[in-house]
């Protein structure tokens, strides 16, 4: 249908129906702001309550450990410039990760073969631009040198989190963090693995997409 | 979408009292908890409540200015948007878009809007395969079931029927370990969403000011359909528009909390167009469907109200007729107050007259809706719909008739009172416990409280006297 008789109908409907004024609100503050060590403090153990693991001691020296508990497996890696430090999709292939090229070729044919190559990829290196205390999310833009499946088809996605981008929830980012969603095709908030709790209500990790997820705080 | 038994009450009646039902109650009552300890670690959750509903009472107020704004949006960074005023609408776009890919395989993850326009049914008529991704949808298409519940689908099922459909379906020895049975289940999966040729989603939200829509999945499956093909197709029912990113986040506070007490959803996945020139992943065409099917004809009547509901699944999970016979009996996609009410005002009355009865008017589904959707008012204007159009109880007429006559002349009300007293078997406590003729449905299974030996005027003229 066009779209001019599709709005057309809606508007003759709004004429007759019976959407009821929302009552007025109560401004101000939804909850009380925390300083900078709690919300460290708060983000790690929101993110352990959902199965996820936050270094924030060791800096790149942490990915050696992480790599000796799951083993060497092949990886998935942002550029370097999109990382908020360098060195460590390096750090990771020293410690025995083969390193997959992330771009997906646009032709069909192409496409599929490229992606058949991802179905046991071990390990994603990805920034994050954001975290939210209260629930234990990243936020992961997509972007040249920053592609989404480094978060999403790996077993373990390695996300690198900048200290001072913490907040105390989404709500508080959008409003400080001058965000635009339109600038990429994908931002996503990532709450500890990949979870399905659809058998019997009983939680099973790693369904679909990564079964751990460490942040390093860098 | 009508199951083969033709009404509730005989849909209720096979399931009430059997494990199915008792698993569905069980699944229900986890999350119920689940929601009450996320709400109480969350102290802001009333105020939230409260914006939750002026955004969307606001974004349905203003719905034809905000679906513009969105298509212009959606085109602006590189997304089609088709209009479709009906289901077939909707899914001759969807076929046609599917022929133009020359598409084999289809993945779809979790969707309600889809599930309601039955695409799998159009596509695999055209001879393409459609695979649901989201765990519990796909093994209910595995087995050729339903969903008994809008958030966990399989609520009604047991570990031991999956075990058994996966080594039928799909060739693997039987185990019911659910660790397993997902590692299954992600293999197979896995293979198919890398290889297809669509994906199709869902919207939670749909951004109006950014073009963009977000899908929340917990298992992933949400991102890889929309990531891994290369046409990715997002279905949304009109209703699901929020004006800005701002009023997106306060509409994810409340979402996960109240489906699963969680404080978001695993994966938010917020989708803004397709592939970027220079982005190395991605889709490259994003088609946005923007569905009608009944929904403006909601917006102009009473129950226009229904279409802030943002599919959480509380207000199912803590109603007691849904707990007592399961999702299956309403029959329809939605179930619980929420479909007792949207079923039968998108889809007509016929056929749907009991739904509004399948009710306590206990109110517990307002107590817990994030946007506070008044239910049970719509519940009773359904209601008033089915008696003006002949339907429902009629029966309840002379029977209220005769009450009004009894309440309104005191000597008839005490002799019924006296009646009352005298014609059923009073137990030790003071209820009755069999009352004789139609009253015997009721004691059956629960008791009545008798009235008072002594009735309350006798006792107060006694009392008066002293």
């Amino acid at each position: 249908m066009d779209r001019e008789a599709f709005l057309s109908s809606v508007r003759f409907s709004l004429g007759t129906g019976t959407v009821p004024a929302p009552e007025p609100l109560n401004g101000g503050s939804v909850v009380p702001g925390l300083s900078r060590a709690d919300l460290l403090g708060r983000f790690t153990s929101s993110l352990e309550a959902v199965d996820g693991t936050v270094h924030t001691t060791g800096g790149l020296a942490v990915l050696d450990e992480i790599v000796a508990l799951h083993g060497p497996g092949r990886l998935i890696a942002w550029d370097d410039a999109s990382l908020p430090v360098p060195g460590a999709a390096e750090r990771l292939v020293a410690a025995g990760c083969g390193r997959v090229d992330s771009t997906v070729p646009r032709d069909n044919e192409g496409r599929g073969a490229h992606q058949s190559t991802y179905f046991d990829i071990r390990y994603g290196l990805t920034g994050a631009e954001a975290a939210f205390a209260e629930s234990g999310s990243i936020v992961i833009r997509s972007g040249p040198g920053r592609p989404r499946m480094a978060s999403l088809i790996p077993l373990v996605h390695i996300a690198l989190l900048p200290v001072d981008r913490i907040f105390r929830s989404q709500m508080d980012w959008m409003s400080e963090g001058d965000v635009d969603l339109a600038e990429a095709a994908n931002v996503v908030y990532v709450t500890g693995p990949s979870r399905t709790a659809d058998i019997e209500q009983q939680l099973n990790l790693g369904v679909h997409g990564p079964r751990a997820v460490h942040v390093v705080i860098v | 979408m009508s199951d083969q038994a033709a009404t509730f009450l005989e849909r209720a009646n096979q399931d009430v009292n059997t494990p199915k039902a008792a698993a569905v109650a069980a699944g229900a009552r986890l999350l119920t908890t689940k929601r009450a300890a996320a709400v109480a670690a969350y102290p802001a959750m009333d105020i939230m409540r409260d914006r939750a509903r002026a955004i969307r009472l606001h974004a349905l107020t203003n719905l034809d200015r905000y679906l513009d704004q969105f298509a212009d949006a959606v085109e602006t960074v590189g997304g089609r948007v088709f209009f479709a005023a009906t289901a077939t609408e909707a899914n001759d776009y969807i076929r046609r878009v599917a022929a133009d890919t020359d598409a084999g395989l289809i993945v779809k993850s979790k969707s309600m809007v889809t599930e309601e326009i039955e695409v799998n049914n159009a596509l695999e008529r055209d001879g393409r395969t459609v695979v649901e991704t989201d765990l519990g949808e796909f093994i209910v298409q595995l087995a050729d079931d339903r969903p008994s519940h809008i958030v966990a689908p399989v609520l009604h099922t047991t570990r031991q029927e999956v075990g058994d459909l996966f080594a039928a379906e799909l060739g693997v020895d039987y185990t019911d370990v659910p660790t397993e049975l997902n590692q299954i289940a992600r293999s197979y999966l896995r293979e198919r969403f890398l290889r297809a040729d669509i994906g199709i989603s869902g919207v939670n939200f749909a951004v109006a000011s950014t073009g963009s829509v977000a899908i929340v999945t917990n298992e992933g499956n949400g991102r890889l359909s929309t990531t891994a093909p290369r046409v990715h197709i997002a279905v949304m029912g009109m209703e699901r528009i929020v004006p800005t990113p701002e009023d997106l986040e306060v509409m994810l506070e409340v979402l996960g909390r109240s489906a699963t007490g969680q404080s978001l959803t695993t994966y938010t996945n917020i989708v803004t167009g397709p592939r970027r020139p220079d982005d190395p992943d991605g889709p490259d065409e994003l088609h946005v469907v923007i569905l009608d099917n009944g929904r403006t004809d909601v917006l102009g009547s009473e129950v226009a109200e229904v279409l802030a509901c943002i599919r959480c699944g509380a207000c199912l999970n803590v109603c007691p007729v849904y707990r007592s016979v399961g999702g299956h009996a309403w029959g329809d996609v939605y179930s619980g107050p929420l479909g007792s009410v949207l079923s039968p005002a998108l889809f007509g009355l016929e056929g749907r007259e009991e739904l509004p009865y399948a009710c306590t008017l206990c109110g517990a589904c307002l107590e817990v809706c994030p946007p506070r959707i008044d239910l049970p008012r719509m519940l009773v204007e359904t209601r008033n719909q089915v008696v003006e159009e002949g339907g429902g109880f009629g029966w309840l007429n002379p029977a209220m008739s005769a009450y009004r006559l009894a309440a309104t002349k005191p000597a008839a009300w005490k002799s019924a009172i006296g009646a009352a007293s005298a014609g059923g078997r009073v137990s030790g406590n003071g209820w009755f416990s069999r009352l004789p003729g139609p009253g015997g449905a009721w004691t059956s299974g629960r008791e009545l409280p008798a009235p008072a030996r002594v009735s309350f005027r006798k006792w107060w003229r006694q009392r008066d006297g002293s």
